[in-house]
């Protein structure tokens, strides 16, 4: 069969009109089954362009994690059963099972509602993305976990969250827990050792296979353990080990060795037992309620105090004079405060109703009231030093007046001008 | 001289059907090579730009991640070179350019001479058809029996 040589021009539109057909029927194909973009216009728009346009918020809620180069090399193995690795690239999409090893370089892993939740991976971190955000609802509340698989290395997870309640769960070789919205810092051993550190915010540990690691915090950093303990370990040393700020200047790798000689010798820190003064339970209720009563009493009774001062009600040295009882009795209550078993009690009982809004400002608290009556008592006293320096002055005064009117009244009995001035004086009341 | 005769043979295989028509130009090198950029240049653009767009997973979920590249370059060009070879004789660059695809005798090329065609032509790359053509024709068109002619 021999080929027609020469196109017609019904030829040329038959051969145009397959091409435009199949393009079009392949783009619908694609857009329809991906519904990534509403309408065809659109997709053509991002095919001509190579990106997607910024109104389609289809596109970014199918994206659930983005990587970001901070500088150096990073190596990402797409499927954890196959060997093949390949450079990461700026802004690039990771699915679940996808590992990430930063060699010489470090990168960032932005994901999470509003990608308000990143991660910062420094040299030699080895991690690998497990389960990835997965919304659940749990009666009203949205929940958000993602997990991880740490092998080695370290990272900056600064969590934040607004609507949702955002949790990740890390497990390594010897360890499983999960960070709450806090900004915080993990390292891993190559051996399985983890290291722990709290910049701001709360951790909670969960299903813990073996206690190997350490929870370090700063100060004012609580952590709370599934079993509504409370751990405060204040070691800004081995916090400040952790290089918060990645820079390309600025790497620096935790030596497990030195956090060791910081802790003195251990990663375990022993936890003091909480004491439960062996009471029953109704005992146990009803100091609670004792103790909740007083506690409101306490503090309404502090802040009407302080109102009243600041307000000027009530006269600082007067007041000091009149209730140097009640002050004497404050002291002893912060005294009392300080030492009760009570107070234990209630901060244990409070940590272990997880009802209670802010389960960890009842110290605080405490603190805070201890703090203000401090600062009350010293104010009088610094008043009272005043008026006693006054006195002192005045004191002094009186008696060189004293010195100066006897030496008159001798010389105004030779001088006559002088027992005028001194009658004068006397008249006005400026002599006694 | 049994041994010589082989290898005469094996070096140039006879070709049965000799073109018996009247003799077409054969396409210029430029106009090859124009044809085939813009073949492929249209082709890596569209394949990146799905790969980058389109969740191919989500499409086609019986597809493995790792072949989402293998599937989406062979299906362009199987819509844009194959088959239309198959139906007009010319692909989009072959067609701005003027040339078409044909058998040696000038008639219709059969769908497996084209297919093996086509499979071949990304190896001109290597072997470009400039250096490796005898008698106006590259080393894949004497393999299939294949030529490219000038229309204009």
């Amino acid at each position: 069969m021999k080929v027609q040589l020469q196109n017609s021009v019904f030829d040329r539109l038959y051969f145009l009109g397959y091409h435009i057909t199949v393009l079009f029927l392949t783009l619908f194909m694609l857009n329809y089954f991906s519904q990534s973009s509403p309408t065809i216009f659109s997709t053509l728009v991002k095919m001509t362009s190579g990106k997607a346009p910024k109104n389609l918020k289809g596109v970014l809620k199918e994206r659930p994690l983005t990587l970001n180069m901070i500088y150096g090399e990073v190596k990402v193995f797409e499927d954890q059963f196959s060997g093949s690795e390949r450079n990461a690239i700026e802004g690039e999409v990771l699915p679940e099972g996808a590992a990430i090893e930063t060699r010489n370089g470090s990168v960032t892993l932005s994901f999470g509602n509003g990608y308000l939740c990143t991660l910062k991976l420094l040299p030699n971190t080895k991690l690998r993305i497990d389960e990835l955000m997965a919304p659940k609802l749990d009666g009203e509340e949205k929940t958000e976990v993602t997990l991880w698989h740490l092998f080695k290395g370290q990272l900056i997870a600064e969590l934040q969250s607004e609507s949702t309640i955002i949790a990740i769960d890390f497990k390594t070789k010897g360890a499983r827990f999960s960070l709450r919205p806090s900004v915080s810092g993990v390292a891993v051993d190559e051996r399985g050792d983890v290291l722990l550190a709290v910049k701001a915010g709360e951790v909670r540990a969960e299903n813990i296979k073996t206690l190997k690691f350490d929870m370090i915090k700063a100060p004012q950093i609580y952590f709370i353990d599934d079993r509504g303990r409370e751990r405060k370990i204040q070691n800004s040393e081995v916090v400040n080990l952790f290089n918060w700020k990645i820079s390309k200047d600025m790497i620096s790798v935790i030596d497990f060795e030195k956090v060791l000689s910081l802790t003195g010798g251990a990663f375990i820190e022993p936890v003091a037992p909480v004491k439960k003064g062996g009471f029953s339970e109704e005992e146990r209720a009803q100091l609670l309620n004792e103790t909740r009563e007083e506690m409101r009493t306490f503090r309404a009774y502090s802040s009407r105090l302080r109102e009243d001062i600041l307000s000027g009600k009530q006269n600082l040295e007067v007041f000091h004079k009149k209730n140097e009882k009640d002050a004497i009795k404050i002291r002893a209550d912060i005294n009392c405060l300080e030492t009760s078993k009570r107070c234990d009690l209630y901060s244990e009982q409070l940590l272990l109703n997880r009802g209670f809004p802010r389960i960890h400002n009842s110290p605080r608290l405490v603190e805070g009231i201890k703090n203000d009556l401090r600062k009350y008592l010293n104010e009088q006293d610094t008043k009272l030093d005043e008026v006693a320096k006054e006195i002192e002055v005045l004191e002094a005064l009186e008696k060189k007046r004293a010195v100066v009117f006897q030496w008159a009244e001798k010389q105004a009995e030779s001088d006559s001008e002088l027992r005028e001035t001194l009658k004068q004086l006397r008249d006005q009341n400026l002599f006694r | 001289m049994s041994l010589e005769r082989t290898r005469t043979r094996i070096l140039r295989p006879i070709i049965p059907d000799e073109p018996s028509g009247p003799v077409l130009k054969s396409a210029r090198v430029t106009q090859r090579l124009i044809a085939n950029v813009f073949d492929f240049v249209l082709l890596f653009l569209l394949i990146h730009n799905t790969m980058e767009i389109f969740d191919i997973g989500k499409t086609f979920p019986f597809i493995s991640p790792r072949h989402h590249f293998t599937a989406v370059t062979l299906y362009y060009y199987f819509i844009l070179t194959v088959l239309p070879h198959h139906l007009f004789g010319q692909s989009l660059g072959q067609f701005v350019t003027g040339i078409k695809v044909v058998s040696s005798t000038y008639g219709q090329l059969p769908l497996s001479r084209i297919i093996i065609r086509d499979l071949l032509r990304p190896l001109g790359v290597f072997f470009p058809a400039a250096i490796f053509k005898r008698k106006g024709k590259t080393w894949y068109e004497r393999w299939t029996k294949s030529t490219l002619v000038d229309l204009s």
